[in-house]
């Protein structure tokens, strides 16, 4: 028994000594994943307990399950921002991989290089564009009084729409905007997908007198039903979440918008920054990370069941 | 084959990317013909795509009564993106070097990877997260919270170890035949080899925080630390954040109009001019960055 322990012991030295340079390598990632990602994790216990900031997180009052009370008496609130993050990011995601399937085959079909590469970039750069600049952008087409839709609006002899006070069109505003800034990126990612496909196949096709549509239909799109389902499931697990700085920066927060713009991340931000409700926000915070860790999982699962090549992990 | 109507076809295919194409730099020309106009024009008349007259005014107006703030900013943007592509670079490099080596190496390297690709699929959310930062570690108005907190992006760690796994393992084992010890192997081997994945993750990271609006809307308050996305968020935010900022009485006393709208679009095209100039430059990285990273993981 105690000979065996000291070998173990001496094996574990030996461990350590061999990959002591791997271990100091890994050591500053280990530390920063550890500060900002699993203390916060275990910051959760935040929403069992009535936070003050003298006692922090571990050290505060803990009280059970009151802030999910307090959270279920909000509770129009939260579906309110549950919905419209799901519904935005949902036709997003949907709307997106529509547009940039269409467009990598587009692609796909041009025979200059040249030209092909020049669309390409063209069409990435949208994607290296803060959300703050989109905003920037999109109120020098949305403005009420001086924005290009209005003044074609008005062109065309209708009334000037406002805007940034009518929540009816942001969700579509939205999709838009999301879909505006990420075709390029998109397309690219399916474009190289394309480049995979055997030629081979199409000349079999051509030969047995398929047209160009009946190609696309069956074998251009069968083939590219991987990539699709892999991108459909990697943005899966952002859609309870989504960067606040789109939000931000396309609304600025615009308590007018609220009843559509209000999604999750823009809602614990108000809490957090603008009421100081820590219980309640860090109730939704936990709500958000079960729902996205359960969301990204399941969607994994229903992946391997269809084919387990699909499937991330 | 039909000849003629592939080519038509194929002309079709062209016309709807340039109407793509179309769609994506337009907003751009929009904002810097506003900013090169008058304002007046721009209240009178609305924004257009041409300036009516052509004038430089916003930006004369901009550097000589607010040129302080702005070029704060700037010099809070242009500093997070050196010390946080570095801070991050290293961070992710040594990193993925280590998760990327076999089992009999180092035994923790597929550990080590779970441990960081975990944190992608759950998180504490941004609640604790904040809390953390603002009052443990002190990262709360200050030039560190711009950058520390994104020390590690495991996307792109996957990318280098990605490049990393792709060297071939004889050089390795020929080099340690010649007496290379491990740090030798990393620093005069892995890293040369792996360049082009590396600078891919260097270019992303750049861009990521010359971008990022997440930590300066958290973790700053003082308009000391802007960054010029910060600013030009409060710009667009706020019409009157040009007057409760001003370096000096004298514009407010001398009643000189705030050009408001054309200044929000000169702040927006400093935002975006520098990724324009290195755009030709970078493109091709993020290409095969995207290639690599989109897919595989």
């Amino acid at each position: 028994m105690n000979k065996n322990g000291k070998s173990k012991k001496n094996t574990l030295l030996k461990e350590v000594k061999s990959s002591w340079f791997y271990w100091m390598l890994a050591l500053p990632g280990i530390a920063v994943l550890i500060a900002f990602s699993y203390i916060p994790m275990a910051g959760i216990y935040l929403a069992f307990e009535n936070y003050s900031f003298k006692g922090g997180i571990f050290g505060s009052e803990f009280v059970g399950l009151k802030n999910f009370e307090f959270f279920f008496k909000n509770i129009a609130t939260a579906i309110r921002a549950t919905r419209n993050t799901i519904t935005i990011n949902l036709g997003g995601i949907v709307v997106g991989i529509i547009i940039n399937v269409s467009v990598a085959i587009i692609l796909n079909e041009i025979i200059n290089e040249k030209f092909k590469r020049l669309a390409q970039a063209v069409m990435l750069l949208p994607h290296f564009l803060s959300w703050i600049v989109v905003g920037a952008l999109s109120e020098a087409f949305l403005d009420t009084d001086g924005g290009i839709i209005n003044q074609i609006i008005c062109f065309c002899g209708g009334d000037p729409v406002s805007f940034y006070s009518s929540p009816g069109y942001w969700w579509g505003i939205m999709i838009f905007a999301i879909v505006w800034k990420g075709f390029g990126y998109g397309s690219v990612v399916y474009y190289s997908a394309l480049l995979g496909i055997d030629p081979a196949l199409y000349e079999a096709a051509s030969i047995d007198g398929a047209s160009r549509w009946r190609k696309i239909w069956n074998i251009t799109l069968p083939l590219l039903k991987p990539t699709i389902i892999i991108m459909f499931l990697l943005n899966l697990g952002g859609i309870l979440g989504g960067s606040i700085d789109m939000m931000a920066g396309m609304t600025k927060l615009n308590p007018l918008l609220l009843e559509t713009t209000d999604t999750i991340n823009t809602f614990l931000y108000r809490a957090t920054i603008q009421n100081s409700q820590f219980g309640m926000s860090a109730a939704v915070s936990l709500y958000q990370s079960v729902f996205t860790c359960i969301l990204v999982l399941g969607a994994n699962l229903l992946a391997k069941k269809v084919d387990p090549d699909y499937a991330l992990f | 084959m039909n000849n003629a109507k592939l080519k038509k076809e194929s002309k079709l295919c062209c016309f709807v990317i340039i109407v793509l194409m179309f769609l994506c730099v337009v907003p751009m020309i929009l904002v810097l013909s506003s900013s090169l106009s008058t304002e007046e024009d721009i209240i009178k008349y609305g924004y257009s795509f041409v300036p009516r007259h052509f004038s430089l005014d916003t930006y004369v107006f901009m550097f000589a009564n607010k040129g302080k703030m702005i070029l704060n900013s700037l010099w809070m943007s242009v500093r997070t993106v050196l010390c946080g592509t570095l801070y991050t670079l290293v961070i992710t490099v040594c990193f993925a070097y280590a998760v990327s080596q076999k089992k009999k190496v180092f035994r923790f390297a597929k550990p080590l990877s779970f441990f960081a690709w975990f944190t992608t699929i759950f998180s504490g959310g941004v609640l604790p997260w904040y809390i953390m930062c603002s009052q443990y570690y002190g990262l709360r108005n200050n030039a560190w919270a711009l950058f520390i907190p994104y020390g590690i992006s495991v996307w792109n760690m996957f990318i280098v170890r990605g490049a990393f796994r792709s060297i071939p393992e004889e050089i390795f084992e020929s080099a340690r035949l010649d007496g290379a010890s491990d740090f030798r192997c990393f620093v005069s081997i892995a890293i040369p080899l792996a360049k082009s994945g590396i600078v891919t993750v260097a270019l992303f990271s750049v861009l990521t925080y010359w971008n990022d609006f997440h930590l300066s809307q958290w973790l700053i308050t003082k308009a000391d630390f802007y960054t010029l996305q910060k600013l030009l968020y409060s710009m667009l935010s706020s019409a009157s954040f040009l007057l409760q900022n001003s370096t000096g009485m004298e514009s407010i006393l001398s009643n000189i109009q705030i050009p408001a709208e054309t200044a929000k679009m000169a702040v927006a095209v400093i935002a975006i001019a520098p990724i324009l100039v290195a755009y030709p430059f970078f493109f091709r990285y993020f290409v095969k960055g995207i290639n690599v990273g989109g897919i595989k993981g």
